[in-house]
């Protein structure tokens, strides 16, 4: 873990509003709103647009607030959390991900009735089905073409398979291939061969785009990166859109990028058990997203934290804090975080304002 | 057992609304992610651990937090169970409300609303909690009092984990005493978790291990008999350690819990136990080399799992995709549907909000997974409108 400490919400015990019950998931709105606007400048003059991927949240009180600016649309994992955002009036709507199921590929096409959707496909069978649907329902929808650029998941692997694919969705009803996708993962700042992997992936989807256009197909919308190679692809060519995300609330490990984002989000946690050099926390695996590590301390120092179920064991310097103290912990992976809570409670500085469902929490299907 | 009142069958009809689709339907026709529940693999589990238990002098209390289903823990208590063990008060009051008599908080309640959930539902059912400071009995004593309920105390004992609990005789005395004398409060022993020992899958190191962790909290329970504060339960272990907790003298009951879904971690340690509950996922995405499978870190869990029936080495697990190699001799295509076995199954029932539940491979019912948490406040306000 970096040194460096987030600034974000110790919150939110203040104010009129009653205390809130532990643990709980803490969103400081000042800094989750100053986050939004440091990307809209980070773009503005670029000619790049912004798909934000709301799976960093599942939460469509803040999906909404990250509209405007260089914000075309908003990026979905799965057909459910479109269909969270949907029902609030979000009406650009791109599922970056493969979708087989006919009974989801139903459920995706009707919400073209009240928003423009797009697909992401890698394979004919599945874009054939999606052609069925769509025409059953009479809308069109958008297809980009993925393109397994770096990551080795999804994607076709070639610029013939991708003709080959776009000749498919050429010949498809109410299909309208709109270009395409890849995304080249997360790349820290300390991973090996970081600018190699970011021009290759860069590469391969300027490959693919010529190839298509060579072939005679429209490629209106190239849609890659994330938060950790921002940079990266407002600098390239290529790219016309980014599916950034966790830049509006950001995560611990992605602090040492520079980038102009704070961290927004943290887990408040009351002290129930201490003892000399260690206390233990009501926080543990099941509401702390731990793919990235630990979190990390808000406004007090821990030699180490050993996070078990239902706590976090921390070792700190005597005197420990009093039994019932609230402590907050920036988690690790701010995404499997938000998909465990139910709702996030809203801070400015101290005060807490508000509470937000998080509305597609568990929405995988 | 009490029936399930309205809060429970109300939830329970609720999510079989939810997925009223997918009762019915065979396993390979649902609509992925799922959870699975096989009815069958559960109660052999259950049926596994009743014979266990009738060897020994102790009794079974299920950990429910592993599952946190009602109906799971009413099985359990049908199975011999004498009650729950619950990681939060919410889940003390979800199974309370299930109909469950005897519930006990096996974790530190700090805080006045807490403390004020568990003295309402004490009026309900016999509930107990676990102290290791002076601070958490004071609290309880004043909520149970304002309750006009009764609340069984029990200290936390460290057995070595090092985690909550007090680690000698002479921190559990005064402890004892300041319990005794609290009002709306009724001492009733010790408990500890040796989870330490679960890490360790070598059978002879883990027993003899567990054993220690016995020696200390069944010394602390001597000292304090002998110090005028006898213990009517001494409880302890888990899944990895139940066999020889269970047997140890001084021991009164066992509170372990994975043992009835079990996962791939519990399964090192105990395979007696089966699979009860797995990810049902699709394939939705066939790359030469590979398989792309639509349920990830966010379904499965940190820790992450295996393919059933599928020898495939993992390739990576992402939010919402795992990849497991698979050349052209492994024959699995796009949609096709294949379980996975979690490491962890604890992780991936906190992503679920209802199991499906098999039989003979379909769908029979959906149990609701409850409460889902972690901040479930909403249960105290219920509690204090009286509902």
């Amino acid at each position: 873990m970096t040194g460096a400490v987030p600034r974000t919400a110790v919150a939110a015990d203040s104010g009129s509003t009653p205390a809130l019950s532990t643990p709980a998931l803490v969103v400081d709105l000042d800094i989750f709103e100053a986050n939004v606007r440091a990307m809209a400048s980070m773009l503005a003059g670029t000619g790049k647009t912004l798909r934000p991927h709301v799976k960093t949240h599942r939460t469509p009180e803040l999906a909404r607030r990250q509209l405007g600016g260089p914000v075309v649309g908003i990026t979905c994992a799965t057909v459910g959390e479109a269909e969270a955002m949907a029902a609030v009036g979000l009406n650009d709507i791109l599922v970056a991900n493969e979708v087989v199921d006919p009974s989801k590929l139903a459920r995706f096409v009707a919400l073209g009735h009240r928003a423009r959707i797009a697909l992401a496909v890698d394979d004919p069978g599945p874009a054939a089905s999606l052609s069925r649907e769509a025409v059953r329902a009479g809308v069109v929808v958008d297809v980009l073409i993925d393109v397994d650029c770096l990551l080795h998941r999804c994607g076709v692997a070639s610029a013939g398979d991708a003709v080959r694919l776009a000749q498919a969705i050429d010949r498809s009803p109410g299909l309208h291939l709109r270009g395409i996708m890849g995304y080249e993962g997360r790349l820290r700042l300390e991973d090996d061969d970081r600018t190699g992997k970011i021009g290759r992936a860069y590469a391969t989807l300027a490959e693919v785009r010529a190839a298509l256009l060579a072939a005679g197909f429209p490629v209106e919308v190239v849609s890659a990166a994330g938060t950790s190679t921002l940079r990266e692809a407002i600098a390239d060519a290529t790219i016309t859109e980014l599916q950034a995300g966790v830049y509006a609330l950001m995560e611990p490990e992605l602090l040492n990028l520079g980038l102009p984002f704070a961290c927004a989000a943290a887990i408040q946690g009351t002290v129930i058990s201490r003892h000399p050099g260690r206390v233990v926390l009501d926080a543990g695996r099941r509401v702390v997203g731990m793919e990235y590590g630990p979190p990390v301390p808000v406004g007090f120092t821990a030699a180490r934290i050993a996070i078990s179920d239902e706590h976090a064991t921390i070792a700190m310097a005597d005197p420990v804090p009093a039994l019932g103290s609230r402590l907050s912990l920036v988690p690790g992976q701010i995404r499997t975080t938000f998909n465990l809570h139910d709702h996030v409670w809203v801070a400015r500085g101290a005060d807490l304002v508000d509470r937000w469902p998080i509305t597609a929490r568990g929405s995988s299907q | 057992m009490r029936d399930p009142t309205p809060l429970i069958t109300e939830a329970h009809d609720r999510v079989r609304r939810q997925y009223a689709s997918a009762i019915g339907r065979h396993r390979a026709d649902l609509t992925t992610p799922a959870l699975l529940l096989d009815l069958s693999a559960l109660r052999a589990n259950l049926e596994i651990m009743a014979r266990g238990m009738r060897d020994v002098p102790t009794t079974l209390r299920a950990h429910v937090k592993v599952h946190k289903s009602p109906h799971i823990a009413r099985l359990e208590v049908e199975h011999g169970a004498i009650g729950v063990g619950c990681a939060t008060v919410w889940e003390a009051i979800v199974m309370a409300r299930s109909g469950i008599d005897d519930v006990m908080v096996i974790n530190e309640v700090v805080g006045p609303d807490k403390a004020r959930a568990l003295a309402l539902i004490a009026r309900e059912a016999e509930v107990k909690a676990v102290v290791d400071d002076a601070i958490q009995i004071d609290g309880l004593s004043s909520a149970a009092v304002e309750a006009g309920s009764t609340i069984g105390v029990l200290i936390d004992v460290d057995e070595g984990m090092h985690r909550c609990g007090v680690g000698s005789a002479e921190e559990a005395l005064p402890l004892a005493r300041r319990i005794q004398e609290a009002p709306g409060l009724e001492f009733v022993g010790l408990t500890g978790y040796e989870g330490h020992c679960s890490l360790e899958f070598d059978e002879g190191k883990r027993h003899a291990m567990a054993r220690a962790a016995m020696d200390v909290l069944t010394g602390i329970a001597d000292e304090l008999a002998a110090n005028g504060s006898p213990c009517r339960i001494v409880s302890a272990a888990g899944t990895g350690t139940w066999e020889v907790t269970a047997r140890y003298p001084g021991v009164t009951e066992i509170q372990p819990g994975s043992y009835a879904t079990m996962d791939g971690h519990h399964r090192r340690l105990d395979p007696r136990f089966g699979w009860a509950v797995t990810v049902l996922a699709s394939v939705i995405s066939r790359r030469p080399d590979r398989i792309v499978l639509d349920a990830g870190s966010k379904t499965v869990g940190a820790s992450h799992g295996v393919v059933r029936d599928w020898n495939l080495g993992t390739y990576r697990f992402d939010e919402e995709h795992s990849i497991f190699l698979a050349g052209s001799d492994v024959r699995l295509g796009t949609g096709d549907k294949v379980e996975i076995l979690c490491n962890y199954t604890p992780f991936a029932i906190s992503y679920f909000d209802a199991y499906h539940v098999l039989e003979r491979g379909s769908v029979v019912d959906i149990w609701p997974v409850m409460p889902r948490g972690p901040e479930s406040r909403w249960l105290l306000d219920l509690l204090e409108r009286g509902e």
